[in-house]
């Protein structure tokens, strides 16, 4: 690739450098919008190969149901008593010594 | 050499291959959708899940910002949270007991993230500053009470929306910015490994705003972004996205991975929250409140977060609302904004304790909430 200031004629100023920088910043664009063609491409052959919605649906609920979870009112696998640790004992606030900041 | 002139033209061809290629791709993916996981759930004979009014209480009020709150992380294993507020400050809680046991001024009090290293030894934080500050919670205060930072990460060129650590690596953190990219830093250095995003093609077009680590195959994470779509980066490979995802009409404001680490969700400000198959891109699921009688504008959801089993998305609304979606259904079950000594203004932040248990809510009314169940459970 020619240098900048020696193509075409015309002196060195700012309408030379100037177009110098269009061109670079136009040729930045176009690689990354024809590497972006290319992943879009690749994209597309994958998805020919991609199942359906429904094929991985029947997996995903049973999977969701079958795990314990404790703030649900009904829930499978074992309990912790941890859980509810949220409602034990009292909170000491006498010994609290924070403060508004 | 070709001509300005000349490369302008290709420009245009490829900008209208692009678009035709984008087209397509949506139409092709749209002959995959053949249900949802509401239909499906529906076909196969479930029912939402019923909560009494009084199952789900908020069992704390944790008082002590004088801001709106923004950002909360729970610890891995204890009971701790920190939180992030206008106030310039951050909290370090013992949601147990409601005790503060850190309270750290911050040099820039423009502050939007903030995260709890995974030993729960140190926390980190982000914001208009365009940096993340790092603090060892073990540190003498200076002589002015103040905590010192431990390590500043700079190199983003726009604020800092999210940050979280690597799970059980307290040395790697990844952080979104405004700047459009996401980074990966060595924390014990301070040195970018990786960027997401910037000047390699497939990175967002817009501010990240919203970012979050797969728990089970920690090279993964995805980021939400203004540019409407989630992207999908493996931390082994920085120079492009592993997969984009489209749907949403508006900023995501939120992400998080599904428990399984297969799908995760997102919260936008088109009002939607959206579930998305992380492996093959589908749109499994849409999550639209019902309009407002009065015609009013959709409020925006801000925060997200799944339970444990992934059965209940908790999004937090502009509104002050923080609906609970049973995940299956695509029904609302609750509304913690609604429910007694709930939250006065828009829920700005949600997360879940490590176990499960418990739910916090971080709001605009300055406060942090914790949720949990106290009605009868029972197990099947």
């Amino acid at each position: 690739m020619q240098g900048p200031g020696s193509g075409g004629g015309g002196g060195v100023g700012g309408g030379e450098a100037g177009d110098m920088r269009g061109r670079h910043r136009i040729q930045a664009e176009l690689k990354k919008l024809e590497q972006e063609a290319r992943f879009l491409e690749e994209e597309l052959e994958e998805l020919d190969k991609t199942e359906k919605v429904s094929a991985a649906l029947q997996e995903f609920v049973v999977t969701t149901e079958h795990k314990a979870d404790p703030l649900l009112p009904v829930t499978t696998g074992a309990a912790y008593q941890s859980w509810d640790r949220w409602f034990e004992g009292p909170q000491d606030l006498r010994r609290c010594k924070c403060w508004f900041l | 050499m070709a001509s300005v002139a000349e490369l302008k033209e290709r420009h245009a061809a490829a900008t209208a291959s692009v678009n035709s290629l984008r087209e397509r791709l949506r139409q092709r993916r749209q002959t995959l959708l053949d249900t949802d996981v509401e239909k499906y759930s529906k076909a196969q004979g479930r029912t939402a899940v019923s909560f009494n009014q009084t199952d789900l209480v908020c069992c704390r009020t944790l008082l002590g910002h004088s801001g709106k709150v923004y950002s909360l992380d729970w610890t891995p294993e204890k009971n701790w949270i920190v939180s992030a507020s206008q106030d310039g400050r951050l909290i370090v809680w013992n949601a147990l007991t409601s005790q503060k046991t850190h309270a750290i001024k911050l040099h820039c009090p423009w502050v939007m993230t903030c995260a709890f290293a995974p030993n729960g030894q140190s926390v980190a934080c982000g914001g208009l500053d365009s940096a993340c500050s790092i603090f060892n919670l073990n540190s003498q205060v200076d002589r002015d009470g103040n905590m010192p930072v431990s390590r500043v990460l700079t190199g983003h060129k726009g604020y800092v929306s999210s940050c979280q650590y690597v799970p059980d690596q307290e040395t790697r953190m990844i952080t979104g910015s405004g700047d459009q990219t996401c980074v990966l830093w060595d924390v014990t250095t301070g040195q970018r490994m990786s960027i997401f995003g910037g000047e390699f093609p497939s990175g967002h077009t817009a501010d990240v705003l919203s970012l979050s680590i797969n728990p089970l195959n920690t090279n993964m994470f995805v980021s939400g972004s203004c540019d409407t779509t989630v992207r999908l980066w493996d931390l082994r490979i920085a120079s492009r996205a592993v997969r984009t995802y489209h749907g949403h009409e508006g900023d995501i404001n939120s992400v998080k991975f599904f428990p399984d680490g297969q799908r995760f969700g997102t919260g936008s400000d088109d009002g939607t929250c959206r579930l998305f198959d992380m492996r093959t891109g589908h749109q499994l699921q849409v999550y639209s409140r019902e309009p407002d009688r009065n015609d009013n504008e959709l409020p925006i959801v801000t925060s997200i977060a799944f339970s444990i089993s992934g059965r209940l998305l908790f999004a937090g609304y502009s509104n002050g609302d923080c609906y609970v979606w049973d995940t299956l259904l695509a029904e609302v079950v609750l509304n913690l904004g609604t429910l007694q000594n709930s939250h006065e203004g828009r829920i700005s932040c949600l997360g879940l304790s490590s176990d499960g248990s418990a739910l916090c809510t971080g709001s605009w009314d300055k406060n942090l909430k914790i949720w949990a169940f106290s009605g009868h459970r029972k197990i099947v």
